[in-house]
């Protein structure tokens, strides 16, 4: 009987697939406002996050909020990020064998915050 | 009369409740995250400087037989929807905004917190347990 369900517990594990799951979602983000900044606005910055799924079996990645904003601070000494808008990238190939969830951050750093030379902050490739 | 005595008799059996419970649930036990209006850097007058990182979880824990893999990405609940079974589940744990934002101020010394950065951490294992946290990352003068 203990055989028969050890089986059964692995078929079923077999056909559902998802051996093991470790990723982070965007969930919220009470990003600051051009006033905080007294709507003196610099650089644009970006910086995105990803997670990654394959095969159904596996997902993994840290696509929340916290990383994509690290990444877009990631270049810069600003103290928060200013008018941030945040979009998910998705990408989906047959039925989910393989995916992808991206949250891209854009943004505005207070005015008077230094920037690296590069056009971009953002290091992560969606 | 027999047709209104079922209904009434449905209705007590099925009472009408805000509350969405999943099926196969047989206890559930949570506190959630709902909604939080963080403070913004204007709120405690903070225009540069370096401010301190705030750290603080809440998590709740799921248990189901048979597995049923948690469904994280837009489309991913398509091998969940192939599952020919419904799991029995058991859920339990406090992740809520509350004990994370508190955690998250202890990590700073009970200091006020700002730019408040929330995420879900899903982590599973043979879609067996699952555990999700709410993870909040904070600054703080």
């Amino acid at each position: 009987m203990s055989r028969q369900f050890a089986a059964f517990i692995a078929l079923a594990c077999a056909l559902i697939g998802c051996i093991y799951t470790d990723v982070r979602a965007p969930l919220s983000y009470g990003s600051a406002t051009p006033s905080d900044a007294n709507g003196n606005l610099g650089a644009e910055v970006t910086g995105s996050a990803c997670n990654t799924a394959i095969l159904w079996l596996v997902a993994f990645g840290d696509g929340g909020y916290e990383a994509a904003v690290k990444d877009a601070r990631g270049r810069t000494n600003a103290p928060f990020l200013v008018d941030v808008k945040a979009d998910t990238f998705y990408q989906n190939v047959l039925f989910g064998i393989y995916q992808r969830q991206c949250t891209q951050i854009s943004a505005r750093v207070p005015s008077g915050s230094a920037v690296a030379s590069t056009p971009s902050a953002g290091n992560a490739t969606p | 009369m027999l047709p209104a005595a079922s209904l009434s008799l449905a209705a007590c059996a099925f009472p009408q409740t805000p509350i969405a419970t999943a099926g196969g649930t047989i206890y559930q036990g949570s506190t959630d995250a709902a909604q939080y209006r963080a403070p913004l850097p204007r709120d405690f007058h903070f225009a540069s400087g370096t401010p301190r990182e705030g750290f603080g979880r809440s998590c709740r824990t799921t248990v189901t037989l048979p597995p049923s893999p948690p469904t994280v990405f837009l489309g991913s609940n398509l091998a969940a929807q192939l599952v020919p079974w419904g799991a029995l589940g058991v859920t339990a744990g406090d992740d809520g905004y509350a004990s994370a934002v508190a955690r998250a101020r202890e990590s700073v010394g009970g200091a006020a917190l700002f730019d408040v950065r929330a995420d879900l951490r899903t982590t599973s294992v043979l879609g067996v347990w699952t555990r999700q946290c709410i993870e909040v990352h904070a600054s703080a003068r």
